[in-house]
């Protein structure tokens, strides 16, 4: 039981991670109708940019905030330079998946290049706390605290202003919603720009488990497809919620009982994402006519 | 010269035979398969496996190559095929990673697959088999690469035959517009699994060739990046198009294979490797932001529009 406990406790770290960043994903997916296969690279670029801010001396929680400028900034620069150019053109969603393809690719290596294959932290690991029933690192005690915050946050904003209430409008009914006076491309561009904040805000937390290194969000991307689509396409309380479900079954796996080796745990999660996918394509949270 | 053109040309034949796979998938039927990497990696394990485990001859490892990866591509499928296209490139990635995990480390399937110390072996009798059939005066990747090119040029006129034929009709119809061809009665799914499985077993094929050109198999070679480079030289030949992968092989890997000659003193190894990830990305944006429809391709064929 103790070691059940244990696990959910580090699928519950894991998930969180996964749980911000599927948010952006999920957002952009609702509104522009991309599934961005650069997304985990934007993670990789938030931790990086992160890890150079440490390294100079500062303390992490400085150090985010050019993670976080830069990570909204690239968004940003993409959407005016590539994605509404090419919306205009009136690509479609698997042309804008495959260049999204290529863009992972471009980021990614270019983080190689400059970082090389290394592994960087921003500071040692800490020892693990005793809570009792399991025990963390305080460093996962801040990546779950941290990611709960970005999630509330996102939360409230999607429930209370009027650009989360124009969001969700668009991606329930993008016709209605044009037609009742949402300007689209301002719409994207806020979009993308909260995407790339709760992206590099996401890369950050996973870089606090202890590692960064270039392939750290290519290596988390399909799990956070997993969570998007156990949740929900386009659903953002969906996409919460899977991810935790996707965290904690990749961990339970692992379990004596199920001796599932540890190398193998991400596929027990992709898997899932299989299974859902045919099962039941919308998901948890997911309406069927968002198909 | 001689040595940089053979190595290339050898390479580019794989790739072209896996291009053309997943150009049966892409460009003829519409399906956007993003896991063709598994494929080649069935083939080849499947062989290396039967050759050095259970010692079965070379022609029999090699149909049994192609006879496993069919398989596995009915597999995957049967389930993924009624899927919308951006999720069925979602399933099949990770069905091209699941596939790499379990043969690195897998309880049961690494005593056969030796996980991520890989097999090394096996292609002794196909290299001697060129003395047998006299053309013991070709080197070893001469040999293997005429047998490569001379593997692309049957399939591409099977394709060739088979796309002009009925059943080729069908697929393009599928491809323009799957409900369409529904109401003609057709059975569409039916149609999509074998073009699914004949791709397959085309992907299986090279990656026999592969796995013969660099003497060993190890499940880290099995990368998602394999199906990028398939793809980025099908798009860029031009999808549909049956001399796409031929003629977007032997630019991608002339220019690739040329990058190697970059002196280490501007460009240290590791960079160089990078960099070349870098340009395959770039070129994947480039063609579908300039030219959808790559050198030979016809832009009235793409589905992107949809």
């Amino acid at each position: 039981m103790s070691e059940a406990l244990q696990l959910v406790a580090n699928g519950v770290v894991i998930g969180s991670v996964i749980a911000v960043s599927a948010v952006g994903l999920t957002l952009v997916f609702g509104i522009l109708k991309l599934i961005n296969f650069a997304h985990g690279d934007f993670l990789t670029l938030g931790a990086f940019v992160a890890v150079v801010g440490t390294g100079a001396g500062l303390p992490l929680y400085v150090a985010a905030i050019p993670a976080i400028v830069v990570g909204a900034g690239i968004a940003g620069g993409l959407e005016k330079v590539l994605w509404r150019p090419m919306r205009r053109r009136g690509a479609s969603t698997v042309h804008l998946l495959i260049i999204s393809i290529g863009l992972a690719l471009v980021l990614r290596h270019i983080i190689f290049w400059v970082f090389g294959s290394g592994v960087y932290r921003y500071m040692p690991v800490s020892r693990r706390i005793d809570f009792g029933p399991f025990s963390l690192t305080p460093q996962d005690a801040v990546i779950v605290a941290g990611s709960a915050v970005a999630l509330f946050a996102t939360a409230l904003m999607l429930q209370k202003t009027r650009i989360g209430k124009a969001m969700r409008a668009l991606s329930d009914n993008r016709d209605l919603a044009e037609a009742s006076g949402i300007n689209v491309d301002r719409m994207a561009m806020i979009t993308w720009l909260i995407a790339g904040v709760l992206t590099a805000y996401g890369g950050i937390l996973l870089g606090l488990q202890g590692r960064v290194f270039a392939n750290m969000g290519w290596f988390l991307l399909l799990l956070i497809f997993a969570g998007v689509i156990l949740g929900g396409i386009g659903s953002a309380y969906g996409a919460m919620i899977g991810s935790l479900l996707i965290g904690i079954t990749q961990e339970l796996a692992t379990h004596s009982a199920i001796g599932v080796p540890s190398d193998l745990k991400t596929s027990v999660a992709f898997l899932v994402l299989i299974v859902v996918l045919l099962v039941r394509p919308q998901g948890i949270m997911g309406k069927k006519q968002a198909l | 010269m001689i040595g940089y053109l053979e190595s290339m040309l050898l390479i580019a034949g794989i790739f072209a035979l896996l291009a053309q796979g997943l150009n049966l998938h892409w460009g003829f039927t519409g399906l956007l398969n993003f896991g063709h990497v598994a494929f080649f990696a069935v083939g080849a394990y499947t062989m290396g496996i039967l050759k050095t485990q259970f010692d079965v001859p070379l022609l029999p490892s090699f149909l049994a190559a192609m006879v496993a990866s069919t398989l596995l591509g009915v597999i995957v499928a049967l389930p993924a095929i009624r899927l919308r296209a951006d999720y069925l490139a979602i399933v099949t990635i990770t069905i091209g990673e699941i596939f790499r995990l379990i043969l690195k480390s897998a309880p049961g399937v690494t005593d056969y697959t030796r996980g991520p110390r890989g097999i090394r072996g096996f292609s002794n009798e196909f290299y001697f088999f060129r003395d047998d059939i006299g053309l013991g005066f070709l080197s070893p990747d001469q040999y293997l690469m005429l047998v490569v090119w001379t593997t692309v040029a049957i399939v591409g006129l099977l394709l060739w035959v088979l796309i002009k034929s009925p059943w080729g009709r069908v697929l393009k119809g599928i491809r323009e517009d799957e409900d369409a061809v529904r109401a003609l009665g057709k059975n569409v799914t039916a149609y999509k699994l074998q073009s699914f499985a004949l791709g397959a077993a085309i992907g299986g094929l090279a990656g026999v060739y592969f796995a013969m050109s660099i003497g060993s198999l190890a499940p880290d070679t099995y990368l998602p990046i394999i199906t990028f480079q398939a793809w980025t030289i099908m798009m860029l030949g031009g999808s549909a198009s049956h001399w796409g992968p031929v003629v977007g092989s032997i630019i991608f890997w002339a220019i690739f294979n040329g990058t190697l000659y970059i002196p280490r003193e501007f460009l240290s190894g590791a960079e160089a490797a990078y960099l070349r990830q870098i340009g395959i990305g770039a070129l994947i944006m480039a063609i579908m932001i300039f030219r959808p429809q790559g050198i030979l391709g016809n832009r009235e064929e793409m589905v992107l529009d949809r």
